[in-house]
């Protein structure tokens, strides 16, 4: 695992420092044992389904939860005895959360006002603010007046404004629909590189995570599953749920002995420290489909899978085709438009995977 | 901002004599915020209604003696029947009036209708009690309005004997309890989803099969939280049975008031108080184990 | 569709929808007739309260301002509401902050303490406030009946104040903290000021409850205080003074108006 390419060797130091943090609702077992260090001026993002934990860790860090157990220390101190309103972070929430009652201006100056900053910076801070969020023709405007995008871009610079340590931010895109929330993810990237502040980014859409992070961390079940750039999950996961959930990845099951993968009766030679029992991963494009009308072969030894096509359809310019291979399990091929004859259900198919397509595991 | 200093040294000992910071208000604030209301609850809302059952059975010669000179009164008895019976009638009369009316509220989509039937439920629901009771008798007198135009129009020669009959102590009720009984039931009215109706009728089902089978069963427990309440306040009205009843149909709270100030027999109007307030917490009791504590409460914060 | 309907069915769609119209219709001319009547008629002239009346002209708002019997009740009225609604808010306004931002265990029971005033009998209830007065020195005392009335004024207070606050999140309280506000600045910044609108309007509600009640105060109020529903009420039972119908016409003005404003005031915030 690499480091990742922002943060440069003077600003490695983490910024926030999380040991062994656990938490417990009543017999559920919330988070265990979580451990990680955010670097300054990083881009975070805990990924995960629903009742993954990634919240419930978002709001230990913001001090709205009290964690059951472990450390929580922003720049060496420990933060987790701190009230919200002390641990210098600020929150860009899932409904926004502006208050109806101020202007974008006021909302913005919030922060700045509970720190008594004199007016003339306070003005100065609240227009600059404005401005990298390209709000300021709006700055007299109640936020009801404001379409989404824009109630987003508010919280966003009302959040920054006082300069907080960490930005954190609870799915912040979830309610904008999907060509809004390509443009914001833009903004807030380059807000991030602008500002330079740490963030720790709740989403449960993998797409956002890839735009956005400089790493991520994939949560399932209270525990991280994978923490990387998003380059090495997306190439080279550690395990099944981060290669089906981050690349949408078939899984297969296969045994390893000497560098012979022994996969659906076939060998392939691929290089691996792992032996026995191991889990393949291949991506939905790194995977060919040879059928009766359009016959590909491939170079070079290859993995290939009988099956039969269940349905296909266009994802835009990549084609997605279902298939059932001979034992029942599904296989997802995805392959560019037109880069191969027609497929309809029922036609029988080989699905040929090459060495270099697949990702060993070991669960 | 990666220059700034942390405010707080890292010498802080970790978690050291500070409990851990929640959301939610503390238990002690949190008491500090309900000793008003617990205070004011407990002098008087309490401590009223324990004093009267404890009265009801210790003053006067105590044991169950109140009790049976309750049952011993015959205008007792014929009053406490009166009450019981005539806030039945009223309570029937205001779930039905008062479901249309809430149903109607509920669907109305025109801004002007809309308007009107609030403006109908609200205008008595803030009408001073004595007023509206006032109101009536102005109408039902010998000499009143609806005499006077029945006669008028040579409908009737003599005058009718509208006021101080039973009809005019339900109609005087009814008219109180109807906007209670319109804001028990709204929630629940405006609640249930039209389109059942639709996907009902779609199945094949007529408008009326529809309402019977897909709109009372779901709307019902927002009907009998409505009778409840309306039924437990009706058996303690005062002023409506002695403006517009007078002295041939007293209520219930007649009597008690007339044992407590004009023959002072307060042990016995006690012992009648606490059966009022039976009456209302079986009632009220009953609807509860039915509909559920949560939409008896509805039925209040219309 | 329609064919799947068989004729007797439609005939029952057609008796049902006539039927619930004429019920609508009726409940309506029920709730606004009487209300309409009172206020044509205080408008009328003569002795005697008749429709139509023998004439018209203001005699009636003419006699209660020169007559000298309404300004005592009508200021005592006031001056035990406004105490009533101020004593409601105190009780009502922390109580529902420790309901919608306190995990305190019992709030539901709480709750419902705070609502048995509205179903309690009212006449048992006034009989045991009686007792309790009377042990405590408290009949015909103004501030017996402010307390009874709080009592009595309680549930709606709560009810418009919970209602309003379970509308403001708390996720605006939190956002106020992390940007560094205590918690009480929080509550009075944001959270006061997006319920000022209902406190408000509760006010209204308490002074309207309390400025309509007619049988604490006659069970509680002793000889001395006469209040203007106990005023009207006490002069119905013996004779129908015509004046009534202009002074109930105010009344109903007035309350109408103060309900609306605070209605008014509490959908403002949404």
């Amino acid at each position: 695992m690499t480091d990742t390419h922002t943060t440069t060797g003077a600003d490695a130091v983490p910024s926030l420092r999380i040991r062994g943090l656990s938490k417990t609702f009543g017999e559920t077992e919330v988070l265990t044992s979580i451990d990680l260090d955010v670097k300054k001026g990083e881009f975070l993002t805990l990924l995960g389904p629903s009742g993954s934990g990634k919240t419930t860790l978002l709001r230990i860090i913001a001090g709205f939860e009290t964690a059951s157990g472990g450390e929580l220390l922003l720049d060496g101190t420990d933060i987790s005895v701190l009230k919200p309103s002390e641990r210098k972070l600020g929150m860009v929430f899932q409904n926004y959360a502006l208050f109806p009652h101020l202007t974008v201006a006021e909302n913005i100056a919030y922060g700045l006002k509970v720190r008594k900053y004199d007016r003339g910076a306070l003005r100065r801070r609240v227009d600059h603010m404005l401005e990298v969020v390209g709000l300021g023709h709006l700055a007299a405007r109640k936020p009801t007046q404001l379409s989404g995008g824009q109630q987003q871009r508010v919280a966003l610079a009302r959040a920054l404004a006082y300069e907080p340590e960490i930005l954190l931010m609870d799915e912040p895109l979830g309610a904008l629909d999907r060509s809004l929330r390509l443009q914001m993810e833009q903004e807030i990237k380059q807000v991030h590189r602008e500002t330079g502040t740490t963030v720790i980014y709740v989403t449960h859409d993998q797409e956002e995570a890839l735009v956005l992070s400089d790493r991520v961390a994939i949560m399932n079940q209270g525990v991280f599953a994978g923490l990387d750039t998003p380059m090495n999950l997306f190439t080279r996961p550690e395990n099944s749920f981060v290669a089906r959930f981050f690349s949408d990845s078939n899984v297969l099951d296969a045994t390893l002995a000497d560098g012979l993968l022994q996969i659906a009766g076939q060998e392939i030679p691929v290089e691996s420290p792992l032996h026995g029992d191991v889990k393949v991963a291949v991506r939905p494009a790194r995977a060919a489909l040879s059928t009766a009308a359009d016959p590909a072969t491939g170079e070079g030894p290859a993995l290939r899978l009988p099956a039969v096509v269940h349905e296909a359809h266009l994802l835009g310019e990549t084609e997605q085709i279902g298939l059932r291979r001979e034992d029942g399990t599904p296989f997802t091929v995805r392959r560019p438009v037109g880069s191969g004859g027609p497929v309809h259900e029922g036609d029988q198919a080989t699905i040929i995977v090459p060495p270099a397509g697949m990702t060993v595991m070991a669960d | 901002m990666t220059t700034q200093v942390p405010v707080r040294s890292s010498a802080r000992p970790a978690s050291a004599g500070r409990r851990a910071w929640t959301p939610h208000v503390g238990t002690i604030p949190a008491l500090l915020l309900v000793l008003p209301l617990a205070l004011v609850a407990l002098l008087f809302i309490v401590y009223p209604l324990v004093r009267l059952t404890l009265d009801a059975f210790t003053q006067g010669d105590g044991g169950l003696s109140n009790f049976a000179a309750v049952f011993q009164s015959r205008a007792i008895l014929n009053s406490l029947l009166n009450t019981i019976g005539m806030s039945l009638v009223v309570t029937a009369l205001c779930l039905v009036l008062g479901g249309s009316l809430a149903w109607a509220v509920a669907r109305a989509s025109r801004p002007a209708v809309k308007a009107l039937l609030w403006t109908s439920i609200l205008v008595p629901f803030w009408m001073g009690v004595v007023v509206k009771s006032y109101a009536w008798a102005v109408i039902f007198a010998n000499n009143g309005i609806l005499n006077s135009t029945l006669q008028n129009l040579g409908l009737t020669g003599e005058p009718l004997s509208l006021l101080y009959t039973r009809f005019a102590v339900i109609v005087g009720m009814t008219y109180t309890m109807l906007p209670y009984a319109v804001l028990a039931m709204y929630p629940t009215m405006s609640g249930f989803n039209a389109e059942l109706l639709n996907s009902a009728r779609i199945m094949g089902s007529s408008r009326t099969g529809a309402m019977v089978k897909v709109w009372l069963p779901l709307v019902r427990p927002g009907i009998i939280a409505a009778g409840a309440i309306v039924f437990a306040i009706s058996i303690g009205f005062y002023i409506t049975p002695v403006l517009l009843g007078g002295a041939q149909t007293p209520f219930m709270a007649t009597i008690i008031g007339d044992d407590i100030f004009a023959f002072f027999n307060y042990p016995r109007a006690a012992a009648s108080s606490v059966l009022l307030l039976t009456f209302a917490l079986v009632v009220l009791g009953t609807a509860m184990r039915f509909v559920g504590a949560k939409a008896l409460k509805g039925g209040l914060r219309a | 569709m329609s064919e799947l309907m068989n004729r007797p069915a439609r005939v029952i769609d057609g008796a049902s929808r006539v039927l619930g119209g004429l019920l609508v219709t009726a409940a309506v001319a029920f709730l606004l007739l009487p209300a309409a009547l009172v206020l044509v008629l205080s408008f009328g002239t003569g002795n005697r309260v008749q429709f139509p009346p023998q004439g018209w002209g203001l005699d009636r708002y003419t006699e209660i301002f020169s007559s000298g019997n309404w300004g005592a009740p009508t200021l005592l009225s006031f001056e035990i509401a406004f105490y009533t609604a101020v004593g409601a808010l105190a009780v009502g306004l922390p109580l529902v902050f420790a309901l919608k931002r306190s995990l305190l265990p019992g709030r539901q029971f709480l709750e419902g303490l705070a609502f048995a005033p509205i179903v309690i009998p009212i006449s048992a209830y006034a009989v045991g406030m009686y007792a309790v007065f009377s042990q405590l020195d408290l009949i015909g005392t103004k501030h017996g009946i402010v307390i009874a009335h709080i009592a009595h004024a309680l549930p709606m207070v709560v009810i418009v104040l919970s209602t309003s606050l379970e509308q403001i999140k708390p996720e605006l309280e939190l956002a106020a903290m992390t940007m560094g506000a205590s918690r009480s600045r929080a509550w009075t910044g944001i959270t006061f000021r997006l319920l000022a609108p209902a406190v408000l309007s509760a006010f209204l509600f308490g002074f309207i409850s309390s400025f309509d009640e007619a049988v604490f105060i006659t069970f509680l109020g002793g000889a001395g205080l006469i209040t203007l529903p106990k005023y009207i009420f006490d002069s119905v039972q013996y004779a129908v003074d015509p004046a009534i119908t202009a002074m109930a016409t105010l009344l109903m003005l007035g309350v109408t108006f103060l309900m609306l404003l605070g209605t008014a005031l509490r959908k403002d915030k949404k």
